[in-house]
């Protein structure tokens, strides 16, 4: 015997139908990546896709090696000259895409046909890198129904394939209709683990453009955008807007100009693991879950006198938290904040206290003499921010376009253009309280959030931004005083948004935030939101933790349980499919339905008392059968009859045999019921 | 190829294996019995694509592109199970061969039947053409499948191989399959001289037999008449078709005889003998077979030559 070899297919040349399916999934697949890769990369793809059709009908021949030289050759130039030397995924993606495209070029045997889909899963991938939604999602899986269809036609017979071109997509669907349900476990039970080196999805993109620099001299316009900034659950009712005020910087220093942030140092920020927590009690703690969309930035957005304990995020002493690395991707965090706010009654470094009086020795002359004479005639602190807070609720308007203000901006503001919004307010405030010698800073963040349709969660967006001042008070600590409520309160109630839509731009580009005025459009919009927020928390943020806490209440958290389930999981899906399998070949392939039915109806005669002998015909027994006057004799030989016709003298029509069947059966039950009433 | 002994041994050991396993029938059917499953070159390129996958989703920490991996996991296990269901329930019966002489193809017919439709089986011998065919639901299809002979005699087949990958190409599903079939391979025929293997004629009336066109007379064709004896350039003439009778040559018999050959070479002598019977029938004309093993009296007809064929092939070597 010649030594068994493993033989495989021979290369068959693909067939013309399952040519029209790998195009088909090429382009749908080429069409996902096409707005992540520079125009010349799609544009390939379609040259790709004409000279290929061009082939299939018959036009031009494949390319030949110095062809296909060529065309690497310029490809090769043009990603440089678009990335140079920039290593990020989208030069990875357009590279991937490119290589997709040329693969088709070459594609006329099954198997390169099989390498141009398994590429093709891979350009999906980085698909569902970009995109994350729902949306996304369901795309992807459509197309992955569309590969896998693919798969089965280059496998399917050609002959086949050719009477019956959508069979792919039939038996494609029920293999995935079965791989869903074990998708959904394998993703529930799979460990994970952390990555193993990272590149940034696109570098220097970050979506959420809140600066660490303060300018409100130079500040004319608002920031219009409706971008989504963080959307936050909470365990319990929603605090009310007004109280949802989401720190994330802190500026103290001035120059006369800008405000920044002062001192940076990383030895400032520690581990918020290492802090002494309270335990956090039900009662006295309302915890909440913030999950932030990818900003670029490591600072993190949470309430006043916030507790986290978390590896990855630090704090520092004004109650700032940030996270160790850029945030790239969503991010989850839980806080925890006190219900009734504690009093922190401890002294104020000297070295804070001087940096949160510190102010240019400079500048303002008016503002200051104009600090000096009201410091005489007020005895606390309060008493002064009672009176600046006056001053601003009677002579200030809100605007989101204020004039430009000059060298002296505070002196401007203050005494000349008296318009402006929070950044304005905020600065000339913490600048009138440093004047009169009191530690004060400038806070910036974002105020409230629209509580989602279900009222179980708060979405705060770039028109939310804001800023406001906290002020040092000896018997009180830090306490926040927002001047913007003085003079715009309904702006602190209602949130941002009715004010933007008020001024809004007649010149900015459409778009369908802008119909929120109907009441209809923006329900559907908090709809379609909440459906998007449940997608991103339950499937987009699963992870390690999430799933430790899930199998801890299904019993299983122990990987060798685990594991034991994971095999009985398969093995019992093994042996439902082969019992289904032996139930299909239950019969064996020579015996037709009637001829079981016969067989089971001669059983029934036998068990009156005449048994069929193997060598007897139907028509035999038959005869036996009516010799012996056994009940219904007359009706069995008429059976007979039929069934040796059927058998050998003409094929019964379908409709016939399924009569002659249901006689059959009628005659069998006849005959237990009268065995039974014996 | 000179195969080291530890390869001999293991071939050894997987065919007494394999004939434990799946023993020599007359029929199979098949089932998780007589059939193995493993993932294919492809199917193994493609786990490498789900290690990748995988790589990539743990990177960008994406439950999306994690999702994408586990789908594609879960259809590696269920392409196993349609794989599986692709060849399983197949039943194999052999049916025919015809004969053939050595060095030609023979064809070994096999029913293929089944309840279900099965997809692209490739049928093969090692080192011999694949057969690939598709079967639709109760309709049982007839495989021919091609095998190099190389000696005389009874040739029996090794093992063959029926492997399908349908539906996804990733999974492979094979089985060595032993069916009671044989065939009986004659020998090679080699041109030669009747003379040479022609002595000791039964000359009885005196007539040289020489194989030329002389014939008797005409006949008016009847159906059934042989095509070789037409008169196709009466025919031709348009004078009607005629065959022709040697009725000269009637009488004459001709005796194929083993020793009259002078080779020595006992498979040469075979095949020349071989071509004379063949030419023989050709012609038409009686013939008897002189072997050392036994001897075949004069006659014609195609039993005749199936009777003086098989004789040379089973000739004891």
């Amino acid at each position: 015997m010649n030594p068994p070899t493993l033989t495989t297919s021979p290369k068959t040349q693909l067939s013309r139908t399952a040519l029209l399916y790998v195009s088909a999934a090429f382009i749908s697949n080429a069409a996902l990546l096409m707005a992540y890769v520079p125009w010349w990369i799609t544009l390939v793809a379609a040259i790709c896709l004409f000279w290929r059709a061009a082939i299939f009908i018959g036009l031009c021949s494949f390319p030949t090696l110095w062809h296909k030289l060529l065309i690497v050759a310029v490809c090769a130039v043009g990603l440089f000259f678009q990335f140079r030397y920039r290593v990020a995924l989208d030069m990875f993606v357009s590279m991937l895409l490119l290589g997709f495209s040329l693969k088709l070029l070459e594609v006329y045997h099954n198997n390169s046909a099989q390498y141009l889909l398994y590429l093709a899963f891979f350009v999906l991938m980085t698909f569902l890198l970009f995109e994350q939604g729902m949306g996304a999602c369901i795309l992807a899986l459509l197309q992955i129904y569309l590969l896998f269809s693919s798969l089965i036609a280059i496998n399917s017979d050609p002959v086949f394939l050719m009477k019956r071109p959508l069979s792919a997509l039939k038996i494609s669907a029920g293999l995935l209709g079965f791989a869903l349900p074990l998708m959904a476990a394998l993703f529930l039970v799979m460990p994970r683990f952390s990555p193993l080196w990272t590149m940034p999805l696109k570098k220097q993109q970050a979506s959420t453009g809140m600066s660490a620099e303060m300018a409100p001299g130079d500040i004319t316009q608002f920031s219009r955008s409706s971008d989504l900034v963080l959307r936050a659950t909470f365990d319990g009712v929603i605090p009310p807007p007004k109280e949802l005020y989401w720190r994330a910087l802190v500026l103290d220093k001035f120059d006369g100009r800008n405000w920044t942030i002062d001192c940076d140092c990383n030895d400032r920020w520690h581990e918020t693991t290492q802090l002494k927590h309270e335990p956090i009690g039900k009662h006295k703690h309302l915890s909440y879950q913030v999950m932030l969309e990818p900003s670029g930035n490591k600072w993190l957005y949470v309430l006043a006198q916030t507790s986290i304990n978390d590896p990855m995020i630090l704090s520092n002493s004004e109650g700032l938290f940030r996270h160790k690395k850029d945030i790239y991707e969503r991010l989850v965090y839980t806080g925890a904040v006190p219900r009734k706010s504690e009093k922190t009654l401890t002294v104020l470094p000297s070295a804070e206290r001087l940096r949160d009086t510190q102010l240019p020795p400079k500048g303002n002359p008016r503002t200051r003499a104009w600090v000096a004479k009201l410091q005489k005639t007020t005895k606390s602190p309060t008493e002064l921010i009672q009176k600046y807070l006056q001053f601003f609720h009677e002579s200030f308007a809100y605007t989101t376009q204020p004039p430009a203000l000059g060298k002296n901006s505070i002196d401007d503001f203050l005494f000349g253009t008296q318009r402006g919004f929070c950044e304005h307010f905020s600065s000339s405030f913490v600048f009138l309280m440093r004047a009169a010698g009191i530690p004060a800073r400038v806070v910036i963040g974002y105020l409230g959030g629209e509580a989602s349709f279900n009222k179980n969660y708060v979405t705060v967006r770039q028109y939310d931004a804001h800023a406001w001042a906290e002020v040092w008070l000896d018997d009180q600590g830090w306490v926040r005083v927002d001047p913007t409520a003085s003079v715009a309160p309904e702006r602190i109630e209602d949130g941002f948004e009715n004010l933007f839509f008020n001024d809004y731009d007649p010149n900015a580009p459409v778009r369908l935030w802008a119909y929120r005025k109907y009441p209809l459009i923006k329900q559907l919009q908090q709809q379609i939101d909440q459906v998007n927020y449940f997608w991103a928390r339950s499937v987009l943020s699963y992870e390690q933790d999430t799933r430790h806490n899930l199998l801890k209440r299904l019993g299983l958290s122990s990987a060798w349980v685990l594991a034991a389930w994971l095999i009985g999981f398969f093995i019992t899906g093994f042996i439902i499919f082969l019992s289904f399998l032996f139930w299909r070949n239950r019969y064996s392939p020579r015996e037709c339905l009637c001829t079981r039915r016969y067989r089971k109806l001669c059983k029934a005669y036998a068990q009156q008392g005449i048994r069929r002998t193997p060598e007897e015909t139907p028509m035999q027994y038959a005869q036996r059968v009516s010799d012996a006057k056994l009940p219904q004799h007359e009706q069995f030989f008429q059976i007979s009859k039929q069934y040796s016709d059927g058998c050998y003298v003409s094929t019964p029509s379908n409709k016939a045999t399924r009569k002659l069947i249901y006689a059959m059966m009628h005659l069998y039950w006849h005959l237990l019921f009268l065995a039974k009433r014996k | 190829m000179p195969a080291g002994w530890h390869v001999y041994f293991f071939e050894s050991r997987m065919k007494r294996w394999l004939d434990k396993r799946i023993p020599l029938a007359k029929t199979v059917r098949l089932g998780q019995r007589n059939l193995f499953i493993f993932p294919s070159r492809l199917g193994l390129v493609y786990f490498v694509l789900v290690t990748l996958l995988w790589i990539g989703a743990t990177n960008y920490q994406s439950s999306p592109a994690y999702g994408l991996c586990f789908l594609l996991l879960s259809v590696l296990w269920l392409a196993v199970l349609y794989t599986f269901a692709n060849v399983s329930g197949l039943q194999i019966r052999f049916v025919d061969a015809i004969s053939v002489f050595v060095g030609d193809t023979a064809h070994f017919q096999f029913e293929i039947s089944s309840t279900s439709a099965h997809q692209k089986l490739d049928f093969f011998w090692p080192n011999e053409t694949i057969i690939t065919l598709s079967l639709s639901k109760n309709s049982p299809v007839f495989l021919h499948l091609p095998a190099t002979t190389h000696t005389r005699g009874y040739f029996y087949p090794a093992r063959f191989c029926l492997q399908s990958t349908y539906p996804l190409g990733i999974v492979r599903c094979w089985t060595w399959l032993n069916l009671e079939s044989k065939t009986l391979v004659y020998p090679k025929p080699i041109e030669t001289d009747y003379q040479l293997c022609s002595r000791g004629n039964d000359t009885d009336n005196g007539l040289a037999v020489t194989g030329n066109d002389d014939y008797f007379s005409l006949k008016l064709h009847h159906e059934g008449d042989l095509l070789s004896r037409v008169a196709w350039k009466q025919y031709a003439a348009g004078r009607g078709l005629f065959v022709r009778e040697y009725v000269d040559y009637q009488g004459s018999k001709l005796w194929l005889d083993f020793s009259a050959l002078d080779d020595a070479d006992v498979e040469l002598r075979l095949s020349k003998l071989c071509y004379c019977v063949l030419q023989s029938h050709k012609e038409d004309r009686p013939y008897g077979l002189r072997l050392p093993s036994g001897v075949i009296a004069p006659n014609t007809g195609e039993p005749h030559l199936h009777n003086c064929l098989r004789a040379l092939a089973l000739y004891p070597l």
